[in-house]
């Protein structure tokens, strides 16, 4: 009986690590790739790993266009959505949780209804408003579309609804205003929520190419997930040591903050999938 | 010091009356319990002092002065909540600061405030840590703390002793009785627990559907209840009471006021009855008596009946009371008075 | 009515004023204006050029050959994509749905796919399936199996799509299924031991039902999801070969400057679409709602 049970958790611990390896091997095989010469790279069977790692790649890869550019501007866009994101977000979950005004049900149900509508929808309409208003050239359009973040305001509602109403009254025996409330009260009660929407937006729009590709057509508002996926026609489709050496610097940084918050990574998305 | 007055107010609740065309003064500097059964409205009316559930109709007054239009904070009273309703992302200290800080009181004496308050509540040690590693009867104590530190006029509390357990509700009963002696402030309690009124209270209050049935001190709702409510809502257990079979007329009397015997009485109401069951409480026995098809239960300081036995049960006349048929106790002025006496002997 | 009062009634308003504007400008305005733009022959160099044309637009959709092909196209995904992701996360699922270290590592591990961009795995998955270099074929002959042509031929374009799809989003549902899993009372599987339930008894009686609205929101959110697939078409395959590959919101894109006005009413018929997912999703959170 107990070797028969050693037998079935040798099995179970074998097809965990090949479940592992599948999805985690086609990184580790980037990586390699990366740091391989051209000739290794032609070879077949492939190359596992490199004779000497070609560091340069990086550089070659890095020069091929102007990537510091595209990575200040992946910065900028998507720090500046999280934080007017956060921003809007916050008052209006408040507003939403505890206070009662007349049309509060429709334009709760329009939060709602805009969580359902994918840009892929509004992209064409919303390219020509931006045209319009002349901010093609500028990182705007790749900004203000997220500014209201409807799953961050429903999530954020939910939280500030399981505050105590008692506290509130308290704060407001203590002479403090609805401002004060909001900030020095609800918003540190409520850090966790504030850090799973931050951390998913954070993420969504790191890694966005739909929304950037649509709404850009100048290297000077490129973000880097866009300068990456142009390495096949500047640098040649087959040239995978140098595509995979700038495929590593955009997965870098993600991967390096899955690694210190993969817990609140992984609650947010799952957050965001049941609520 | 403040004086408060509810005039003719109402409060609805999605349309539905909560408190009707209430009047209430309440004096400075006097401990009122409000107390009654839950949902009666005790609570309403706190919250109607402080600000947070203004009412729907009438008005409150704070030392004569309409408040309606008052923000909370500004109101000069502060309130211990049933929960205490701690800001829980701040520390002990801060807790007791905010109200200061957004009354715009200066550093040096937001300290010194804090720090003679803490003292005098015993969370000197504990100032810097957060609310939720403290115990029950220590976030008790920053409540009342970051109440006190503010000066009200006015101090409010609901049932702020419910929470705790027997033997820290009874301390905390003579600490309050003892704050409110040396602050000299109103105070505002809301409690539906008789024994809390009973023994902290100058004036109780006594609610029951939005109305207030009595408004006396303890001795008075104890001795002389205005109706059958306040009788058997004041004392454990509460009043026996019964159909005096005149006129629709009931008689009552507290379980303290018989007395058992193996011998009859001389008094009108005197009846011999059977134990059911005897509850020893330590320096008191209650028994359960029946008599006829009712019962009646009986108090008594010695431990002399056993069940089954056959007892004597009989009051004395000035420890009974009559209600009429409307429930509202009869005077003893009343002309039917002494027939309803000599009813008893036919009962 | 005094400064204060007014005050207290616009509040509400002037709080949630920034996001309702934002969503006003930038969801609910753009579908009425994408509406508009369908009716239209729309000149992007010339607007006073652009002509209305009522229907035609839609006419022409439905009449059109390609628009259907990208319209089944992305129904195959959409079921291939659905139904593998399913079948797979439960598995896996209900395989690691102890809480254990090591299962907890394994999840961590499959999800890291979906936290990297799209890009990033098409990149990578190109190079995997490249026909003649990549390890995909490597590993294939290794185990004496046929290799395959992958993305570059028409028969294997859409499959392979599947497959990066599916890949990168196995690691998301196992957790959200996981989490379900873990949130049926342990009490329950004790009844059933003690009633002498099979192990396939109690899965397809007690854990099934119990996580059936997971499943449905999972069901519905993958659907909405994969009729939107975009990323990995354009980076992979380009809609080839031979337009094997090319979906709704790609052939959306491919006329989004040559002609608006008819990638505009591809996009209304693809709004209809999800609205009546959208629908059917509410109606099931509505059904959660009330359960609870």
């Amino acid at each position: 009986m107990k070797k028969h049970n050693n037998i079935w958790l040798t099995v179970d611990t074998v097809l965990k690590v090949v479940i592992l390896l599948a999805f985690i091997f086609p990184f580790l095989w980037m990586i390699s790739t990366s740091l391989q010469t051209l000739e290794e790279t032609m070879k077949f069977p492939p190359t596992i790993l490199p004779e000497v790692p070609q560091w340069l790649n990086f550089v070659d890869a890095m020069t091929s266009g102007p990537f510091a550019t595209y990575a200040r501007n992946s910065l900028i866009v998507t720090i500046s959505v999280i934080i007017i994101q956060l921003l809007v977000m916050i008052p209006a979950a408040y507003a939403f949780a505890k206070y009662e005004f007349f049309g509060k049900n429709v334009l709760f149900a329009l939060v709602l209804i805009a969580f359902m509508i994918p840009g892929q929808l509004t992209f064409i309409p919303i390219y020509l408003m931006m045209a319009d208003w002349g901010l093609i050239k500028t990182l705007l359009p790749q900004i203000l579309p997220f500014m209201s973040n409807a799953f961050g305001i429903f999530l954020l509602r939910q939280y500030f609804m399981q505050i105590p109403e008692e506290i509130i009254e308290a704060a407001r025996l203590d002479n403090a205003n609805e401002f004060k409330i909001m900030w020095k009260i609800m918003v540190p009660m409520s850090k966790p929520a504030l850090a799973t929407v931050a951390l998913f937006s954070f993420v969504s729009h790191w890694n966005d190419y739909f929304w950037p590709l649509v709404m850009t057509d100048s290297n000077e508002v490129r973000p880097l997930t866009l300068g990456i996926s142009m390495l096949r026609e500047t640098e040649g489709i087959s040239n995978w040591h140098i595509i995979m050496a700038g495929n590593v610097v955009l997965v870098v940084p993600i991967l390096i903050v899955y690694l210190f918050c993969s817990k609140q990574i992984v609650r947010a998305f799952v957050y965001s999938g049941i609520k | 010091m403040a004086s408060i007055e509810f005039v003719n107010v109402t409060k609805e609740f999605d349309k539905k009356e909560i408190i009707k065309d209430l009047n209430l003064k309440i004096e400075d500097g006097t401990f009122t319990v409000l107390v009654g059964p839950s949902g009666c409205g005790k609570t309403t009316l706190l919250r109607m002092i402080a600000g947070i559930g203004p009412q729907t109709s009438g008005a409150v007054l704070i030392d004569g002065k309409d408040v309606t239009d008052i923000a909370p904070g500004k109101r000069g009273v502060a309130m211990v909540f049933q929960n205490y309703a701690i800001y829980p992302t701040m520390s002990v200290r801060e807790n007791i600061e905010f109200g200061l800080k957004n009354n715009k009181v200066k550093k040096a004496e937001r300290t010194e405030l804090v720090e003679s308050i803490s003292a005098a509540v015993g969370l000197t040690d504990f100032l810097d840590r957060k609310p939720s590693t403290l115990s029950g009867g220590q976030r008790q104590r920053i409540a009342l703390a970051r109440a006190m530190v503010k000066k009200p006029s006015v101090f409010l509390m609901d049932e702020p002793l419910s929470n705790l357990d027997a033997k820290l509700r009874a301390q905390m009963r003579i600490d309050l009785i003892e704050l409110h002696k040396k602050l000299g402030t109103t105070f505002v309690y809301v409690t539906h627990d008789q024994v809390e009124a009973m023994s902290m209270a100058d004036t109780i209050v006594l609610m029951n559907q939005g109305l207030i049935q009595q408004e006396a001190p303890p001795e008075t709702i104890y001795h002389e209840p205005s109706n059958i409510f306040v009788a058997q809502f004041i004392g454990v257990p509460p009043m026996n009471i019964d159909e005096l079979g005149v006129g629709g007329v009931k008689f009552g009397f507290r379980p303290e006021s018989a007395i058992g015997s193996t011998e009859a009485g001389t008094t009108p109401f005197s009846i011999r009855g059977e134990v059911v069951t005897r509850e020893m409480l330590g320096s008191e026995t209650l028994y359960k008596i029946n008599y006829k098809d009712t019962s009646f239960m009986i108090k008594s300081l010695e431990d002399r009946f056993t069940v089954n036995q056959q007892v004597y049960v009989s009051v004395p006349t000035e420890k009974m009371y009559f209600f009429g048929e409307d429930g509202n106790r009869i005077p003893t002025s009343h002309p039917s008075y002494s027939s309803y006496i000599e009813a008893l002997r036919s009962y | 009515m005094s400064r204060g009062k007014l005050w207290e009634k616009l509040r509400p308003y002037v709080m949630i004023g920034p996001a309702m504007i934002g969503i006003g400008l930038f969801v609910i305005y753009p579908l009425f204006y994408l509406i508009y733009l369908s009716l239209f022959k729309f000149n992007l160099m010339n607007r006073n050029m652009s002509k209305f044309v009522g229907l035609d637009n839609y006419i022409q959709i439905l009449g059109r050959q390609d628009f259907y092909k990208s319209l089944t196209n992305t129904v195959v995904y959409t079921a291939g994509v659905v139904i593998l992701t399913l079948a797979l996360s439960l598995l896996i699922a209900v395989w690691l749905s102890k809480r254990t270290r090591v299962n907890a590592i394994v999840q961590a591990g499959i999800f890291t796919p979906h936290i990297i961009s799209i890009v990033s795995v098409s990149l990578i998955w190109l190079w995997m399936m490249e026909p003649s270099l990549g390890f995909l074929n490597y590993i294939l002959k290794g185990l004496g199996l046929p290799t395959s042509q992958w993305l570059q031929s028409s028969k294997s374009a859409m499959m392979s799509i599947i497959i990066v799809s599916v890949w990168q989003a196995i690691g998301y549902y196992t957790l959200i299924l996981v989490a379900a899993l873990q949130g049926v009372s342990p009490t329950i599987y004790e009844a059933a031991a003690l009633d002498n339930a099979s192990k396939v008894k109690v899965f397809r009686k007690i854990t099934l039902p119990l996580i059936s609205p997971q499943l449905f929101f999972i069901l519905i959110i993958m659907t909405i999801g994969s009729f939107k697939v975009f990323d990995t078409v354009k980076i992979m395959t380009g809609g080839g070969p031979n337009n094997a590959t090319n979906t709704l919101v790609y052939y959306i894109y491919s006329y989004r400057t040559t002609n608006i006005g008819y990638a505009a009413a591809a996009g209304v018929v693809l709004m209809i679409i999800i609205g009546i997912l959208t629908i059917i999703y509410f109606r099931l959170m509505a059904k959660k709602v009330h359960y609870q």
